[in-house]
């Protein structure tokens, strides 16, 4: 039965469920170029979308795509992408324009063997900085890393709400093992997917000011066509929307575009923890890795270590206070991921109270389970 | 006599407080900017509905002087963004005006393939020969020897002919018109205005204190004379006609005006094909 | 006796705007504009129209400035007053 959200019970693929979750999430514009292993997520959109009404162009490059998503965010619609590393890449200095215009959209980034080309068509977890960093200037990211097909569709849901809730482009990041595999999806009944929009004015033109903000630190959104006639640019901006290179500008621009999210991280951030309560060793990772990790927990438990996972489900922000809480009370940190370590770089400028250890492993492959028991108990405590 | 405190006719489509503008002394893109809004008051165009969008330089700052919604983009980057918003929303009017270098250097690809598609836009493009913002260095349409401050001994690049271009991309309306022609150059901006499709405006635009200095063509005046002499108006003969020597000839006029249905209205046509083909299974 | 009003302008110009480009001074086909020794605050000198009786509305001057700081009011044509000699 066709309906906008389709609710049902499926074998799915990752790429397929992140596609009917941007629907379910109300996403109606979507704008990418073919990039392996993202393709099906673009595929499935050019047969979805127009059908629910909605719009999908394959432009002639992802700098397009991006540019085309901030556009078609400020005609009000909520717009997505999806690419992979060398994509991301060439998107990067329109998501800073998303960023510093404070445009809601997803992008969504099926991670595959880098730098460059790379290996296309296999796994890797290389992104991960990027995620944060790809951009110049000051800004928070906000990043969702699916673990399972299920993921793959709810976090898509929740990446939207964010974006809409703190005006700012979404990464959903997903290696491509995630993205390609199936597994079992459940979608469910439409009432029961949670959907925010953006604020909107709550005065008429003569008194909007673009970029004017309250306590959330997030400005109401007038778009295109609603008689507010504003302006807006990438040059540093004052709440008129006109540029402002003021000394006093800049700081207060970029202090405001960091803090509403940082002040909110707690609101932000999702982790899911797996017997941390006893643990002496903790597994830090997110994705596919993930998944080796908990298996990982479970085989060192039956050899008397006590060991759990914290699993990231968004990675920026960062939980740098939580791990710097659990640090104190373990002996050691491990942090397994499918690149040459990034992740831990950021664990260990967090976590004071114990040891931290890399587990680097470039992909395609994941780490096994037993690779990862086996470093567990290699930690000298 | 002074301007005192009466209102002058294209007021209402100003950011008044935003004058005087950021161009230097004979610039151009004045010119454009009054005959932009003066085609908009003839076109009768709903303020509310219009955008537009620029790239970066000289002419991507003209948005920030028209009271309507505005979006300055990164540069090259404001023909695909425009059409983001048109596509995401078809009742807004979509004008894109930026410089040379924006729009066929940096901006070239999506200039092409938005005019291949036919989006239903007007892109005024102010040429002046160079990148003018940051000093003066060459563009895609910098004549043969000229000098720019990355040219110090002259180009040796041949310039980009943008009526050609943007007629083999298929842009269904492509006209050029240089500053010195107000009547002309406003009905022009009127009948892109008033069209839906990718019609293109050529303005051929002085930059007497930068491309001018650099290369000795003497004040604001002399530069506008030189335009009026060279330039002849050829409506309707094929592009490859429409030549252009910013010293010898500029051949100037409608050159490409038909019909072909807009790329929204393929959209919307490809949904109605859509909801008829039904679910195509998933996976 | 018999007055006639020739004058078909009052002729605007926000001269705090001008930049000194001189298109109104040279592209006036009546000549009414000259340039004057005054400085703006953008420290530039400005036209001023001293002929404004000769202006025949045409707007050359309007649609070239390039900073849109001139405006050409048409005025009412002619009165006179007196009579009319038969």
């Amino acid at each position: 039965m066709r309906g906008e959200i389709l609710t049902g019970t499926y074998l799915a693929q990752g790429d397929w469920a992140c596609a009917e979750g941007a629907i379910a999430a109300g996403c109606r514009f979507f704008a990418a170029y073919p990039i392996t292993p993202a393709t099906e997520i673009m595929e499935r959109m050019a047969v979805r979308l127009p059908q629910v009404g909605g719009d999908f162009v394959q432009f002639e490059d992802e700098i397009a795509s991006m540019a085309a998503l901030v556009g078609a965010s400020y005609a009000g619609a909520k717009a997505m992408t999806a690419t992979s590393g060398p994509g991301l890449s060439l998107m990067a200095e329109n998501i800073g324009l998303a960023l510093m215009t404070e445009a809601p959209c997803v992008v969504v980034d099926i991670m595959r063997g880098g730098p460059s080309t790379g290996q296309p068509t296999m796994a890797a977890q290389g992104d991960l900085m990027q995620a944060r960093w790809l951009t110049h200037g000051d800004y928070e990211m906000i990043a969702l890393v699916p673990a399972s097909v299920q993921e793959m569709f709810d976090l898509t849901v929740e990446a939207f709400n964010l974006a809409e809730r703190y005006r700012l482009p979404v990464l959903l990041l997903a290696d491509a093992l995630i993205g390609q595999m199936y597994e079992k999806l459940v979608i469910p009944e439409a009432d029961q997917v949670g959907v925010e929009s953006r604020k909107k004015p709550t005065v008429g033109p003569g008194d909007y000011l673009p970029f004017q903000v309250d306590d959330s630190l997030v400005p109401a959104m007038a778009c295109f066509g609603e008689g507010y006639r504003f302006y807006v640019t990438g040059l540093t901006h004052d709440e008129s929307g006109y540029p402002d290179m003021s000394p006093q500008g800049q700081g207060r621009l970029v202090t405001r575009l960091c803090a509403k999210v940082r002040d909110r991280a707690g609101e932000i951030m999702r982790l899911d923890t797996y017997h941390l309560e006893d643990a002496e060793v903790v597994v830090v990772a997110y994705g596919m890795v993930a998944r080796s990790a908990q298996q990982a927990v479970d085989l060192a438990r039956e050899r008397g270590l006590r060991a759990g996972l914290l699993r990231l489900v968004t990675v920026w922000p960062f939980p740098t206070q939580f791990l710097d809480g659990l640090s104190r009370r373990l002996k050691a940190l491990l942090v397994p991921e499918m690149n040459c370590g990034q992740l831990v770089h950021e664990v260990r400028g967090a976590a004071r109270g114990c040891s931290v250890h890399s587990l680097p492993k470039p992909g395609p492959i994941p780490h096994s389970a037993q690779e990862i028991m086996e470093a567990m108990e290699g930690i000298k405590i | 006599m002074s301007g005192g405190e009466v209102k002058f006719p294209l007021d209402d489509l100003l950011r008044r407080d935003r004058f005087p503008h950021l161009w230097c002394q004979g610039c151009g893109l004045g010119i454009i900017l009054s005959t932009f809004c003066r085609a908009v008051l003839e076109a009768d165009i709903d303020l509310d509905d219009l955008v537009v969008a620029s790239g970066i330089g000289c002419a991507g700052r003209l948005p920030g002087y028209l009271n309507c919604d505005t979006f300055h983009a990164t540069h090259g980057r404001a023909i695909p963004l425009a059409s983001g918003a048109k596509i995401a929303n078809p009742d807004l009017k979509v004008v894109v005006i930026s410089g040379d270098g924006d729009l066929f250097a940096i901006g070239g690809n999506h200039f092409i393939h938005a005019a291949r598609r036919n989006l239903e836009m007007l892109v005024i493009c102010s040429n002046n020969f160079n990148y003018g913002m940051t000093g003066g260095q060459l563009g895609p349409t910098t004549p043969f020897q000229a000098l720019t401050r990355t040219t110090p001994f002259g180009n040796w690049e041949e310039p980009l002919n943008l009526v050609q271009l943007a007629a083999a991309a298929g842009a269904t309306y492509v006209a050029r018109w240089t500053v010195t022609y107000a009547q002309r150059l406003t009905n022009s901006i009127k009948k892109g205005l008033q069209r839906e499709g990718f019609a293109f405006i050529e303005v051929v635009s002085p930059c007497p204190a930068i491309y001018g200095e650099m290369n000795e063509q003497g004040s604001a005046w002399q530069m506008w004379e030189e335009l009026e002499a060279v330039s002849r108006i050829r409506d309707g003969i094929p592009p490859a006609e429409a030549s252009f020597d910013l010293h010898e000839r500029i051949i100037c006029g409608d050159f490409i005006d038909r019909e072909r249905m807009g790329y929204t209205l393929r959209l919307r046509q490809n949904r109605d094909v859509a909801r008829q083909e039904g679910l195509a299974g998933y996976g | 006796m018999d007055e006639v009003q020739r004058r078909l302008a009052h002729i605007h110009i926000r001269s705090s705007e001008c930049k000194g480009c001189r298109y109104c001074v040279e592209i006036c086909p009546k000549r009414v504009y000259e340039m004057t020794t005054v400085y703006n605050e953008l420290g530039y000198r400005v036209p001023r129209p001293s002929h404004e009786e000769e202006c025949i509305v045409c707007r050359r001057c309007e649609t070239a400035c390039p900073e849109l700081a001139i405006y050409v009011e048409r005025v009412e044509v002619g009165s006179i007053t007196g009579t009319y000699p038969l």
